[in-house]
């Protein structure tokens, strides 16, 4: 039977490593991650685990040598958080492109500037489309399940991808909490040895990654698309398997809190989801129709799940913990994804918001989830919007008033500007 | 057409238009090793001068062998020949043959 | 590197017959770093595992979709060869630790262009040096961005055209850098380092044991290999060991290794000749006038004493 301790997420995803056996780990400092590979070095300096630790130069060198090695048949471990995630940009469409499926562990930090330690959802984010998987920890004991999860689904021949297994720096990356350790021999079962779809070996040579010709892209890249497409089925069988072996079942993509007849609803990622599902408890408490949504995985985005878990409700809004200056719509990047996902800006049944909140590292507080609790239930007293984009009450001068209200907001700034009344 | 995604199993997923070849595209874009020779790039097609050796005067010394940049120059027991499916027509054979028996002749001399 | 020491080759003839890098590639006809590559695995033999970072080597080679190698080949990015070719070494030793593979540890080489070696891939490669990975690293330098069109890199000669350095009325000798000395600099600043050495193709047997002498050491090891290219440097295709052989003569590319942190000059010209002769092979220096020419000469005259040339063999003992 596997053991509980007090863990950081770090130390967390550190014990993971070692269960899932990995053969190649590549390093760098930087916090808040760095706490990952300096246990990762005491378990190999102690003999608790057989690995080869290189300490490379940099971010881009441990994505390349997670990409030679994973290439050559390794179980392959990196990770970084902030400038770290950046830096190593060039290297993660090679990875995914090649189908290999590395893990790299985020430890959310704010890209400079300001030069700040604190967690921000950005460094990650940048990197969303470059055929990874990409989800959000919450707690340590997540973050440890993920990793093997993670694992499990990218190195599924059917998905062959690498993962970016995220957890908000400081908020989960160090500050403890339960863990439960489990069994080596049920993690050998629920994450067999890894078997790469091919290998560089001089016994069966091959070219991995020549220059093509204009008419394989499109399938090449059609290709990465499929298979993204398919990790959801595949992400879906590991985790309710992993229910099966280890008795903590989680919603594979989205996981909802008091979503079911809920009129209001606010979707998140990540730690601040804590705050944000206490909020809402205390605020059902009060008779208010209002839920959650935690997106689990960003890539692949939930479209369909989030679409079914919001059917009825009729303001959505969504949590950033990023910037992302000049998006469309002026929220973060998951008000455009969640936009897209649920078809519509904000006319017809439903009213989408964004909330931009938490940047740098700063705490979002309870006020400031009670606050766009309250813009939420206001914009949902006011009634919904038809499919046509009229108003069921009131002619077009309303629906224009209505269509200029404001749809983001960034925090606290709007809050204390007292901008959530349309 | 079918799109091979993975590397195990039945081909995942189709798409596009017709069936057309150029869709089967292998994994990742992976390239299966040559066997003798690339038949995917015959570069025979460039060359303006043809290498031709006096295979009687060869002395089988090995040195054009060794430089050539293409591996096209073929060993026999006494002497050498030139593959022209892919001799490029570099001359640098010709240039290094000590005994000077290689001679560049103009492909346009050749009737094939 | 391989458990089984490759032995030296004393004679053309011992030159291992069977063809790795086989015909079918769109490398220009009289490719410099072509032939080098076909000599590398000729030294290296079928238990290798070739990493190419972007550059002609990777562009030209693997052409729409094929590959000229009957070793496995990856591609690595012009900024990582080093990274990637530790990587895999890495891969290998443990796999081969923890029994997760069997076979024999192979030859992992990484072949990379100057622009990728003593560029925008110094850092990879002084990485992979300093930590010691146990596989070879081989620049091959045809002393500009080759495939980008002809550019300067820290390699190209001091006095060279090339499309980002051309002459003008305002820049008479067009590039006016001197070029970074890779060799020595993997040599100086790599404690751990075994072995280091330079080639050229003009000496191919000597090529083929230093690339030989890389592998059999256990460790990093670096080769750098000077290899004309017809196009960039401007010159017909069928003078590439002609050039090669001229820089050598002159003193514009020094044969030695280091090994064992020892100094070795492995072949010096009895008659140095001036500098003159190999920059008039080339268009690349057709611009040049007789006082950049001198300095060129000075050049290459105080890197001659510097590498430990024997006098004799020297243009001052000469005049
Ligand atoms: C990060 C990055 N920057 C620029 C390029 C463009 N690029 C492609 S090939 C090449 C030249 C490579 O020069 P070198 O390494 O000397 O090899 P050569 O082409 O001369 O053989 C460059 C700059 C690239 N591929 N990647
Ligand atoms: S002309 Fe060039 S390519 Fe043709 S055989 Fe001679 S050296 Fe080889
Ligand atoms: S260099 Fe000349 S003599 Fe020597 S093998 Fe070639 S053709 Fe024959
Ligand atoms: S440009 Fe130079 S290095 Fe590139 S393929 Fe042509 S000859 Fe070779
Ligand atoms: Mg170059």
């Amino acid at each position: 039977m596997g053991k509980k301790a007090l863990l950081t997420g770090v130390v967390a995803v550190a014990h993971a490593v070692k269960m899932a056996d990995v053969d190649v780990i590549a390093s760098y400092p930087i916090r808040p991650y760095t706490g990952v590979m300096s246990e990762l070095a005491r378990m190999i300096a102690d003999g608790e685990l057989d690995a080869e630790m290189i300490r490379a130069e940099g971010e881009h060198s441990q994505l390349s040598i997670a990409y030679g090695a994973s290439a050559a048949g390794a179980r392959t471990f990196v990770g970084s958080s902030g400038v770290g995630v950046t830096y190593a940009y060039e290297v993660y469409s090679p990875i995914s492109g090649a189908r290999l499926p590395v893990q790299m562990m985020i430890a959310d930090r704010t890209l400079d500037p300001p030069g700040d330690f604190g967690s921000e959802h950005t460094d990650a984010l940048c990197c969303r489309d470059q055929g990874w998987l990409m989800g959000w920890a919450e707690t340590p004991q997540e973050a440890l399940d993920m990793c093997l999860v993670y694992y499990r689904a990218g190195e599924d021949p059917q998905v062959s991808l690498p993962q970016y297994a995220c957890q908000d720096g400081y908020f989960v990356s160090h500050i403890t909490g339960e863990v439960a350790i489990p069994d080596p021999a049920q993690v050998r079962e629920f994450l067999p040895p890894f078997r790469p779809v091919r290998v560089l070996d001089p016994a069966k040579p091959i070219a991995v990654g020549p220059q093509i010709e204009p008419s394989m892209g499109p399938p090449l890249q059609y290709q990465r698309y499929l298979a993204m497409q398919e990790s959801r089925r595949v992400l879906t069988e590991a985790y309710e398997e992993f229910a099966g072996i280890f008795g903590r079942r989680y919603a594979p993509l989205v996981e909802a809190f008091l979503a079911d007849d809920a009129e209001v609803l606010l979707v998140t990622s990540g730690a601040h989801t804590a705050t944000a599902r206490n909020v809402v408890q205390k605020l059902r408490g009060l008779g208010e129709k209002i839920g959650l949504l935690k997106l689990r995985s960003i890539r692949p985005f939930p479209d369909r799940e989030l679409a079914a878990a919001c059917d009825g409700a009729k303001v959505v809004g969504v949590l950033d913990n990023d910037a992302a200056f000049g998006i469309s719509g002026g929220g973060g990047v998951l008000y455009t994804e969640v936009c897209t996902a649920l078809q519509g800006g904000g006319l017809g049944d439903r009213e989408l918001l964004g909330f931009v909140a938490g940047l740098g590292g700063e705490v979002i507080s309870r006020e400031e989830f009670y606050w766009m609790a309250q813009v939420m239930l206001d914009r949902a007293r006011r009634g919904p919007v038809a499919a046509s984009g009229k108003r069921e009450s009131g002619g077009d001068a309303g629906l224009m008033a209505r269509e200029n209200w404001k749809k983001t907001f960034w925090l606290p700034f709007d809050m204390e500007a007292g901008e959530g009344a349309a | 057409m079918s799109v091979v995604n993975h590397g195990g199993g039945a081909p995942a997923g189709s798409a596009g238009p017709g069936g057309q070849d150029r869709w089967k595209t292998p994994f990742a874009g992976d390239a299966e090793a040559p066997v003798g020779e690339n038949e995917r790039m015959i570069t025979g097609g460039w060359r303006i001068v043809r290498p031709v050796v006096d295979t009687k005067a060869c002395t089988n010394c090995l040195i054009c062998w060794i430089y050539c940049p293409d591996a096209c120059i073929v060993r026999f027991e006494e002497y050498v020949d030139v593959n022209y499916k892919y001799c490029k027509g570099c001359g640098i054979c010709t240039r290094v043959c000590p005994v000077l028996c290689i001679t560049d002749v103009p492909e346009l001399d050749f009737a094939d | 590197m391989t458990e089984a020491t490759l032995a030296e080759i004393r004679s053309f003839r011992r030159v291992p017959l069977e063809e790795l890098y086989v015909p079918g590639h769109r490398t220009c006809a009289g490719c410099g770093p072509a032939m080098i590559y076909r000599l590398v695995l000729k030294a290296s033999g079928r238990n290798t595992i070739l990493v190419g970072p972007t550059g002609c080597m990777y562009v030209a080679n693997t052409s729409y979709g094929c590959s000229p190698w009957e070793v496995p080949w990856i591609h690595a990015q012009i900024t990582n060869g080093g990274g990637v070719g530790a990587g895999i070494e890495a891969a290998y030793q443990v796999l081969l630790r923890k029994k997760k593979r069997t076979g024999e540890f192979p030859n992992i080489i990484v072949m990379a262009g100057d622009g990728g070696a003593a560029d925008i891939g110094l850092q990879s490669l002084s990485a992979a040096m300093y930590r010691d990975h146990d596989f070879l690293y081989i620049c091959y330098d045809n002393e500009a961005y080759a495939n980008t069109g002809i550019q300067v890199s820290p390699t190209t000669p001091w006095g060279a055209w090339t499309t980002f350095t051309p002459a003008g009325p305002e820049v008479p000798m067009g590039h006016k850098i001197w070029p970074k000395d890779l060799a020595r600099m993997i040599a100086a600043g790599h404690p751990d380092v075994k072995y280091v050495a330079t080639a050229s193709l003009a000496f191919p047997l000597d090529l083929l044991n230093k690339v030989r002498r890389g592998l059999n050491t256990r460790g990093a090891a670096f080769v750098h290999i000077q290899a004309p290219c017809p196009k960039g440097w401007v010159f017909p295709a069928n003078m590439t060991v002609d050039v090669a052989k001229a820089a050598v003569e002159t003193g514009m590319w020094l044969l030695y290794e280091i090994s064992a942190r020892k100094h070795r000059v492995t072949y010096q010209p009895k008659q140095r000749k001036p500098v003159q002769e190999y920059l008039s092979m080339m268009g690349r220096f057709d611009h040049l006038v007789p006082e950049h020419i001198a300095r060129i000469q000075s050049w290459a005259d105080l890197r001659c004493r510097e590498a430990g040339f024997a006098p004799a063999g020297s243009l001052e003992q000469l005049e």
